[in-house]
């Protein structure tokens, strides 16, 4: 395949017709930057800079965010740690993907247990970041990262809040 | 040589108003500061390129000057061979450390893929200079361009939506209630503002208990994302649909934080075009007096 696009590169071999139409269609056309740009970010999907934009793409009855209290369960912003509320559950999102690949077993443990490691992660990671932004480091004794879970059930949304993770 | 004939001119102001603000715009989003450890989970650019340089921030603050210069050049219409280049390498390279800590911003993409439309048209348009096109048309493809790929980028957002949900995300639209919660208290954690969640919190469970009025309201935004590629017929297509996906851009912003503010300043400077607007409203209040004059003297 490699060879056979060098070669039609190179012009030791022709081009074939229905390739050589649609690129003549490419260079005719007003609109050959859209086209482009919309199929490189469809399929090149997340890759800066490129995205398929998938925010808000599908909904679910149920949902979850984190966020980080202190050791009294007083509610700590995110952004006075350098971080977005909404960054902190990508992170732990990424990490507890991660997680459910190398664990077996029912799927409610295997849950429980990526959550867990994935908020030690995520508490792993503030601490690192301690090492470039000094000034988070005194907050972090003790911070605890809280899972907020949203049901909705029937016409009501319901709210539930559990421990994953604290800092030692 | 369709093609060329086929870019819409621009008249210098717009040209010059355009270039001013668009540099104001990819110095704003080009992170200030790289205040990270390490780059975890590597995405974009940073997977084919080792970007751990500019971590340290000495490097950081000469890149950052290269930028500046870059974009002095770029307003001043200079060496954009090298402006535009070097422009996209400092802000893409940037923004894609800042998307490699393993949550990915979707705010950022649309302005570096503008910056990166804009370098490739400019080198399209000196290829195209040999075959004879007029100078001046340069950089009017830069702008015709750019218009195409913010089209793309709510095209592609819409089409996402129809292929993840197999069509049916207007149906699904009705559990944005559950969405709009967890906007409400990201917000709240991200500010510590109960005054803002309490509202916010209000308008979730209004579209809890009236899903299908919100689907409605989200379908229209469906329907916008769909219909972006109208914004390339004309100036006024341009405006319009410009204005609505701006005012879509406020309602979000109002009930789930989600403020897109680098789209609403690219659909205000290449879609919207308001220089343009005054300009042709001013000529035409001066065309209406004047004829007012010939009349009243004969």
């Amino acid at each position: 395949m490699v060879r056979h696009i060098l070669e039609v590169i190179s012009c030791k071999r022709r081009v074939p017709l229905r390739l050589a139409a649609a690129i003549e269609w490419l260079k005719r056309t007003r609109f050959k930057c859209l086209l482009v740009m919309t199929l490189l970010c469809l399929g090149l999907r997340e890759n800066y800079p490129f995205s398929n934009f998938p925010m808000y793409s599908s909904f679910a009855n149920h949902t979850s965010l984190l966020y980080l209290t202190d050791a009294q369960g007083t509610a700590v912003s995110g952004p006075t740690l350098g971080l977005q509320t909404s960054a902190l559950k990508k992170i732990f999102d990424t990490q507890r993907r991660t997680e459910l690949k190398k664990t077996t077993g029912p799927w409610k443990a295997r849950v429980a247990i990526a959550e867990q490691i994935a908020g030690e992660a995520l508490l792993g990671y503030l601490d690192r970041q301690g090492s470039v932004q000094p000034q988070i480091r005194n907050l972090l004794h003790g911070l605890r990262v809280q899972q907020l879970t949203i049901h909705l059930e029937g016409h009501d949304l319901v709210f539930e809040t559990q421990t994953l993770a604290t800092h030692e | 040589m369709n093609g060329i004939k086929s870019v819409r001119e621009y008249a210098l102001y717009e040209r010059v108003v355009m270039r001013i603000l668009f540099a104001w715009l990819v110095w704003w989003e080009t992170p200030a500061r790289l205040s990270f450890y390490a780059i975890p989970a590597p995405n974009g650019i940073a997977r084919l390129l080792n970007l751990h340089f500019l971590l340290d921030p000495q490097v950081y603050a000469f890149c950052r000057v290269l930028l500046v210069i870059a974009l002095v050049l770029y307003v001043l219409r200079l060496m954009l061979w090298l402006a535009l280049p070097l422009a996209l390498f400092v802000n893409v390279a940037a923004s894609a450390v800042t998307n490699s800590q393993g949550a990915i911003q979707h705010a950022y993409q649309i302005v570096s893929l503008v910056l990166l439309a804009q370098t490739a048209a400019h080198f399209y348009g000196i290829w195209l200079r040999r075959a004879g096109e007029p100078r001046t048309f340069l950089e009017d493809r830069l702008v015709w361009w750019s218009q195409q790929t913010i089209v793309a980028v709510y095209l592609v957002a819409g089409i996402t939506k129809l292929i993840v949900t197999k069509g049916l995300w207007i149906f699904q639209a009705r559990m944005i209630s559950v969405s709009m919660a967890k906007a409400a208290y990201q917000s709240f954690y991200d500010r510590l503002d109960h005054a803002d969640l309490e509202q916010k919190l209000g308008m979730a469970n209004f579209a809890a208990t009236h899903g299908w009025i919100v689907a409605l309201i989200a379908g229209c935004g469906l329907a916008l994302e769909l219909g972006s590629p109208l914004m390339l017929l004309n100036r006024s297509m341009a405006a319009l649909f410009g204005c609505a996906l701006l005012a879509f851009h406020l309602a979000l912003d109002r009930t789930m934080d989600l403020g897109f503010i680098f789209n609403q300043w690219l659909l205000i400077i290449y879609m919207i075009n308001i220089p343009y607007w005054i300009v042709t409203g001013a000529r035409a209040l001066n065309r209406n007096k004047s004829s007012n004059r010939l009349e009243m003297s004969a």
